[in-house]
C-alpha cells in the first residue's frame, strides 16, 4: 500500500515538474526524441537525404533554386541536407526544425490567447513532421517553408495595429511566396484569422474586409498568375515545389501539415479560456496523454523497417564496411535484394563469399548482382559490385542513370564521386576533371576532389588493370561469361573469381563449379566450404556417390552430403525440408533443393 | 559624414585596385600565341556575334589585360582579374567597323609581379550575317533515363537564353525532333515523348499536337526536316535500340532494326511514302534539296541486329520528289556510298544555296553521336565532290550540323571540350566550301559557364527570329491529338 501510494506521489511530483517547467521541457524532450529516432532508428534515411541532393557554393545553383516559387526555402532545406553526411549533424537538423516549428506554433497560439496547458497541443503538428521527415522523400526545404511561414506571421501579428499593415502584409506574402512557395497560404490564414479576432474585439470592419478579399485573391490568384512565369504544373505552384521528392505525388503532406498547425491554434484559442482553469494541471496532464498517444500513433511504423534496413546497408556498402555489414546481418538476416547486395559484396571483399554464402538466405541472382532497377536508389548498390570486380563501364553506366533518375532533377556527390573515379580509370580526363571540380565546389567533398587522382589511389590504378577493354556487349543475360572473362583476364582479381562462382552457385548451375574453381584456387589454401559442397554435389550426381571424389573435399562435407541425400531420397519434399532445415540449412545443398 | 563614407570606399577601391594591378610599361614579350578558353585565336565571326568572353588557359595570373583593335580603325582595352569580359558596345562598334576585315587581340599577362605581353592574334570578321539565333535541347549526356531536359532558344547577338519547353512543366516527358524550315520559327517540329506524349507542329502560327503513329508505320515520327513549301515534313520511322559496349571507350550503341521514310502532308494530314522508302533496308535521316525537288536520305542493307551492327553503314542517296502531286520518282541515285570506304554516312543537310551538302561519317551505324570518330565531310553538290571538313573536325565526337539561312555559317555540336558534354560551335564556310575556324558558342563567363554545367547541347537549328511556343497551350492541346493518317505510297516519278 505504501508503495502505491508512494509511486502515485512519486507521479504527481513528476507532473508537477513537468508543468512547473513544460517551457523548458517540452521543447527539449521533443528535440531529444527527435535527434535520437533520427540517429539510432533512421540513420539510413538520413544518408539517403544527403546521398540524393549536391549542395554547390555556386552562384547557377543559387539562382536555379530561387528563381521560382519556395525557392529559398528550398535552397535552405539544401544547404542544410548538405550536413546530413554525418548522421549525428542531420539527426541534430531535423530536430532543430521541428522544435522551432513547434516553438512558433507555441508563440502563435500564446498570440492568440490560448492558455499556458494547451499550448501542449503545438506538439501534434511537429509531431506530424517528424512523421512526414521518416518519409525518406519528404524534403527538409518543406520544413523550412512551413517555418518561414509561421515566423512571418509571428512578426507580422506583432504590427497588425502598426500603420500600413495591411499592404505590408500583402507585398509580404508575395515575396513569402517566391520564398516559402505555397506556405503563404498558411500565412495569410493565421492573417485572416487574426483579423477576424481582432475584429471581435475592435470591430474593424473595413480592415477586416480588405485583408479577407485580399487574402483570398492572392491565395487564389498569385500562383496562377505565376504558372505565367514558371514552367511547372499548376498544382505544384498550388502546393510547392521541390518540398516532395517527387514532383507529382505526395502533395496532400503539405495540405495536412498547415491544416494541422491551423486546427492546433485556431479552435484551441477558441476553447482555451482566458485564465488559468481550476484544474490546469488536469488539463495539462490530459493533453500532454492525448499529444503523447498521437505522437506513438503516428510515429509507431513511420519508418519502413526494409527500406531503412536497405539504405543503411547501402550506406555501409559505400563506405566500404565490410566487417560491420557482416556483423549487421549475423545479428539479423538482411530481408531486401539490396540488403543482401551489400552482404554479399562484403562477403566478397573480405574473402568470405566462398565459406559463408550460404550462412545466409538467398534469393537467387537478385540478390548478388540485381537487374537494373531504372530507379535512383538500387542502381547505386549494383553499381557498387561492378565497380569493385572491375566492370567500370557498367557502374559508370548504372551510376549516371542513378543520378538521372532522380525524381526531383537533382544530382548526387555520392554519384559525382563515382563518376569521377570511373573516369579517371577509364583515361576520360576531360569529364573526370569536370566532376572535380564540381565536387571542389561543395563544402564536404572538396578534399577528396582535390586528392582524386591514381597516384593518390592505387586500387584504382589495380581497378583499371581488372578491366574488359576487349569490343564486347554488356548484358544481363550473358553476365556469367562477362563474370568469366573477368576471372579469367586477371589471375588477381579474387573479387571477380568469387563472383562467379557465387552466381554459378546461386544459378544452380552445379555443373559448372569444379570448372570455375579451377580458375581461382590459387587464392586459397584450403577449399571454401560452399565450394566444396557444390564439387560434393557434382560428383555424386556424375558418379552416383562419394567413394572417390576428384577434388580433395573435408571427410565433414563427404559425410554431410551422404546424410543430406540419404534423407531426400527416404522422405517426401515436404518432410526432407523440414528434416534438413536445422543441420544443413546453410548449405548449398539445402538451396538447391528448398530455396528461390 | 553621410556623404563622404561612400566617396571614401570608391576612393579606397580605386586605390586598391591600380594598386594591385602594376604599370604596364614594365613587361616581357612573348612569341608565343596565348592559350585561351575558349580558343578563339584565329576564328572567323559574324559582325552581329555576342562579345567573346575569355580566360587565359594558365591560371596563376594576378590580372590580364587585352587590346582589342581593328584593322580598320577603332580600339578598347579590357581589365580583368580572372577573365575577360568585353563591353557589349565597344565589341558591337569594333566589328561593326571592321565587318570584312579582323580585328587584332593583344593579351597582356600579370604573372609574378610581370607583365607578359603575348603576340597579339587575330579574329576575322564575316561580312555574312548570321541568324538571329539557335534553337536546341539540354539534356544530360545519358543512357536511357533522363532527368530535367528542355527545348532552349538563344540570341546569339546576346547571351540571352529563353526556354522554349522544359519537362518541368511536362513530367517524365522527353522532348526532341525540334525542326525549323529554314530558320523560319513559325514552321516548327519539335516531339514529346513520355507522359504528354505528341508530335508538335506549328505552321504559320497555327500550333497542333499529333499521334504520328499508324498502323502502317513502324514508330511515332522522328528526324523531321521540312520541305521548302512549309506543306510537307519529312520524318524516319525507326525500330531503335540501343546496348551498352563494355569497351572503355564507347558507352552506348544506338541501333535501328527496322526504319524507314514518310513525308507527312500537313494539308491532307496524311503519312505517304514511296517503295524505295520502305523497303527492308534501314532508310532514315530524310532531308529535302532547297528547291523541294529531291529527298536526301541515308540506307543501309539490312543486317541481323544487334549481333552485326558494326557491319550496318549506312549510303547517301536521293529520291525526286514533286510537291505539286505529292508523289514521289521512282529512281534512286547514290550520291556517296560510304560502307565501299568502310564508313557510315548520316544527318545529311544540304545547303540552302543547293551548292553543299554537310554529313557525319562514323565507322559504323546509325548514331554517330555515340562514336568517337565521327567526322563531317561536305559534298559539292554541283560536282559530287566530297572531303571531310578537315578545318572543323577534331579527334572528339564531330556531329550533328545545321546551316544558316544564307548557307555561310553551319553550327555543329562537338564533344571536343572534355570528350562528353557536347558544345556548339560555329563554322563559316565560303562559296567554295572554304571554312573557318569554329568558334565556341559565346556565354557571359565561359570559364565557368562551360565547366559547370551538367547538360549537353544538342540538335542546333538555326532561327531567323524569336520562336513564340505557349508551352501551356501545347499542354492543352497535347491532351486532344489529332491522329496522323496513312496516305499509302506514291511512287508516280519518274519526274
Amino acid at each position: 500500500m505504501n508503495r502505491a501510494v508512494r509511486t502515485g506521489r512519486s507521479f504527481f511530483l513528476f507532473m508537477e515538474f513537468l508543468y512547473k517547467y513544460s517551457k523548458f521541457l517540452t521543447p527539449l524532450f521533443l528535440g531529444t526524441g527527435v535527434f535520437l529516432f533520427f540517429y539510432f532508428y533512421a540513420p539510413g534515411l538520413i544518408f539517403f537525404r544527403e546521398q540524393n541532393y549536391l549542395f554547390l557554393y555556386t552562384k547557377e545553383f543559387f539562382l536555379d533554386h530561387v528563381t521560382h516559387p519556395g525557392g529559398v526555402a528550398s535552397y535552405t532545406g539544401a544547404f542544410l541536407t548538405q550536413f546530413y553526411a554525418f548522421t549525428w549533424a542531420g539527426a541534430l537538423i531535423q530536430a532543430a526544425l521541428i522544435v522551432l516549428v513547434q516553438q512558433s506554433i507555441s508563440r502563435l497560439m500564446k498570440q492568440a490567447g490560448v492558455n499556458y496547458p494547451y499550448q501542449i497541443l503545438s506538439l501534434l503538428p511537429a509531431l506530424l513532421l517528424w512523421r512526414f521527415s521518416c518519409d525518406q522523400n519528404y524534403m527538409t526545404g518543406s520544413i523550412v517553408a512551413i517555418l518561414i511561414s509561421l515566423l512571418c506571421v509571428l512578426v507580422m501579428v506583432e504590427k497588425r495595429n502598426k500603420k500600413g499593415y495591411v499592404l505590408r502584409t500583402f507585398f509580404l506574402a508575395i515575396v513569402l511566396y517566391m520564398f516559402a512557395g505555397a506556405s503563404f497560404i498558411l500565412f495569410l490564414a493565421f492573417i485572416i484569422y487574426f483579423e477576424v479576432r481582432n475584429k471581435e474585439k475592435s470591430r474593424k470592419s473595413f480592415k477586416l474586409l480588405i485583408i479577407l478579399t485580399g487574402g483570398l485573391l492572392l491565395a487564389i490568384c498569385l500562383p496562377l498568375a505565376s504558372s505565367f512565369l514558371f514552367p511547372y504544373p499548376l498544382q505544384q505552384l498550388y502546393l510547392g515545389i521541390d518540398f516532395y521528392r517527387y514532383p507529382n505525388e505526395n502533395f496532400y503532406f503539405q495540405y495536412i501539415a498547415w491544416a494541422v498547425i491551423l486546427l492546433a491554434v485556431i479552435p484551441t484559442a477558441r476553447l482555451a479560456v482566458k485564465n488559468k482553469l481550476p484544474g490546469h494541471r488536469v488539463v495539462y496532464i490530459s493533453i500532454l496523454g492525448f499529444t503523447l498517444l498521437c505522437g506513438f500513433l503516428l510515429l509507431r511504423k513511420a519508418v519502413n523497417p526494409a527500406m531503412e534496413e536497405a539504405l543503411e546497408y547501402d550506406q555501409m556498402a559505400w563506405n566500404q564496411q565490410w566487417e560491420t555489414i557482416i556483423r549487421k546481418a549475423g545479428k539479423k538476416q538482411p530481408s531486401t535484394s539490396m540488403s543482401m547486395t551489400c552482404l554479399n559484396l562484403a562477403l566478397v571483399k573480405t574473402g568470405k563469399s566462398g565459406d559463408m554464402l550460404f550462412n545466409y538466405f538467398q534469393n537467387g541472382t537478385e540478390g548478388l548482382i540485381p537487374e537494373f532497377g531504372g530507379d535512383f536508389t538500387s542502381p547505386l548498390t549494383t553499381a557498387e559490385v561492378f565497380f569493385h570486380m572491375g566492370l567500370i563501364n557498367e557502374a559508370q553506366h548504372y551510376v549516371f542513370e542513378a543520378m538521372e533518375a532522380i525524381p526531383n532533377h537533382r544530382k548526387s556527390a555520392r554519384c559525382l564521386k563515382r563518376l569521377a573515379q570511373t573516369n579517371l580509370i577509364n583515361e576520360q580526363y576531360g569529364v573526370a576533371k569536370k566532376y572535380l571540380d564540381l565536387l571542389h565546389k561543395t563544402l564536404l567533398y572538396r578534399n577528396w576532389s582535390h586528392n582524386a587522382s591514381l597516384e593518390n589511389h592505387p586500387e584504382w590504378s589495380i581497378l583499371q588493370t581488372y578491366r574488359l577493354t576487349e569490343e564486347r556487349i554488356f548484358g544481363s543475360t550473358n553476365m556469367l561469361n562477362i563474370l568469366k572473362d573477368l576471372t579469367e583476364k586477371n589471375a588477381d582479381n579474387k573479387t571477380a573469381f568469387q563472383y562467379l562462382m557465387a552466381y554459378t552457385l546461386l544459378n544452380k548451375e552445379w555443373d559448372k563449379a569444379t570448372e570455375f574453381y579451377e580458375l581461382g584456387k590459387h587464392h586459397y589454401s584450403r577449399m571454401p566450404w560452399a565450394y566444396q559442397q557444390a564439387m560434393a554435389f557434382e560428383w555424386y550426381q556424375k558418379s552416383g556417390n562419394l567413394n572417390q571424389t576428384q577434388q580433395e573435399l573435408d571427410q565433414e562435407i563427404i559425410q554431410g552430403l551422404t546424410e543430406f541425400m540419404k534423407t531426400m531420397s527416404l522422405s517426401s519434399e515436404k518432410q526432407a525440408r523440414a528434416i534438413l532445415e536445422k543441420p544443413f540449412g546453410h548449405t548449398y545443398w539445402y538451396y538447391l533443393y528448398f530455396i528461390f | 559624414m553621410k556623404r563622404i563614407f561612400p566617396v571614401s570606399i570608391i576612393l579606397i577601391s580605386l586605390l586598391h585596385f591600380t594598386g594591385c594591378i602594376p604599370n604596364t610599361s614594365t613587361q616581357i614579350q612573348s612569341t608565343a600565341i596565348p592559350e585561351i578558353f575558349p580558343d578563339y585565336t584565329y576564328v572567323t565571326v559574324p559582325s552581329t556575334i555576342a562579345p567573346l568572353n575569355f580566360t587565359p588557359q594558365d591560371t596563376s595570373y594576378q590580372a590580364v589585360i587585352a587590346e582589342f583593335s581593328g584593322t580598320r580603325g577603332n580600339w578598347f582595352r579590357v581589365k580583368g582579374r580572372k577573365n575577360i569580359t568585353i563591353p557589349k558596345n565597344k565589341w558591337t562598334e569594333l566589328l561593326k567597323a571592321n565587318k570584312g576585315d579582323s580585328i587584332s587581340v593583344t593579351l597582356k599577362i600579370l604573372k609574378e609581379d610581370k607583365w607578359i605581353q603575348h603576340t597579339p592574334f587575330p579574329i576575322y570578321i564575316s561580312e555574312h550575317p548570321i541568324d538571329h539565333g539557335l534553337v536546341y535541347r539540354l539534356i544530360a549526356p545519358g543512357y536511357e533515363l533522363y532527368s530535367r531536359m528542355g527545348i532552349y532558344q538563344r540570341d546569339l547577338q546576346s547571351y540571352k537564353q529563353k526556354t522554349i519547353l522544359v519537362n518541368t512543366l511536362f513530367p517524365e516527358t522527353c522532348m526532341n525532333c525540334h525542326s525549323v524550315n529554314r530558320g523560319d520559327p513559325d514552321f516548327f517540329n519539335l516531339h514529346l515523348r513520355g507522359s504528354a506524349s505528341g508530335t508538335i507542329i506549328l505552321k504559320d502560327g497555327n500550333l497542333d499536337v499529333y499521334d504520328t503513329k499508324t498502323p502502317e508505320t513502324l514508330s511515332n515520327c522522328v528526324y523531321p526536316y521540312w520541305h521548302p513549301s512549309g506543306r510537307f515534313i519529312a520524318y524516319s520511322v525507326n525500330t531503335t535500340r540501343q546496348m551498352f559496349p563494355m569497351d572503355p571507350g564507347q558507352r552506348i550503341e544506338v541501333y535501328d532494326t527496322a526504319s524507314d521514310i514518310v513525308v507527312y502532308d500537313t494539308e491532307q494530314n496524311h503519312l505517304i511514302s514511296s517503295k524505295h522508302l520502305t523497303t527492308e533496308h534501314f532508310e532514315t535521316f530524310p532531308a529535302f534539296s532547297p528547291d523541294g525537288k529531291d529527298l536526301y536520305f541515308c540506307v543501309a542493307d539490312n543486317k541481323d541486329m544487334p549481333q552485326d551492327y558494326k557491319e550496318v553503314r549506312y549510303a547517301l542517296c536521293r529520291l525526286s520528289f514533286d510537291s505539286e502531286t505529292a508523289s514521289f520518282g521512282t529512281k534512286v541515285d547514290t550520291l556517296l556510298y560510304a560502307p565501299g570506304i568502310h564508313k557510315s554516312v548520316t544527318f545529311p543537310r544540304p545547303s540552302y544555296d543547293g551548292n553543299f551538302l554537310v554529313f557525319t561519317l562514323a565507322d559504323y551505324g546509325t548514331f554517330p553521336i555515340w562514336h568517337k570518330e565521327a567526322d563531317m565531310g561536305i559534298m559539292d553538290l554541283r560536282t559530287g565532290e566530297w572531303q571531310l571538313l578537315e578545318g572543323i573536325n577534331s579527334p572528339h565526337v564531330d556531329s550533328y550540323h545545321s546551316w544558316s539561312s544564307n548557307s555561310r555559317w553551319i553550327v555543329f555540336s562537338s564533344r571536343r571540350g572534355d570528350g562528353l558534354y557536347t558544345r556548339l560551335y560555329f563554322a563559316f564556310i565560303d562559296e567554295n566550301g572554304n571554312t573557318g575556324k569554329p568558334f565556341l558558342l559565346p556565354q557571359k563567363d565561359p570559364a565557368r559557364y562551360y565547366p559547370e554545367t551538367l547538360y549537353s547541347f544538342n540538335i542546333p537549328e538555326f532561327i531567323t527570329s524569336p520562336v513564340d511556343l505557349d508551352m501551356r497551350k501545347i499542354a492543352k492541346k497535347a491532351a486532344r491529338k489529332t491522329n496522323m493518317q496513312w496516305g499509302g505510297l506514291k511512287d508516280n516519278g519518274p519526274f
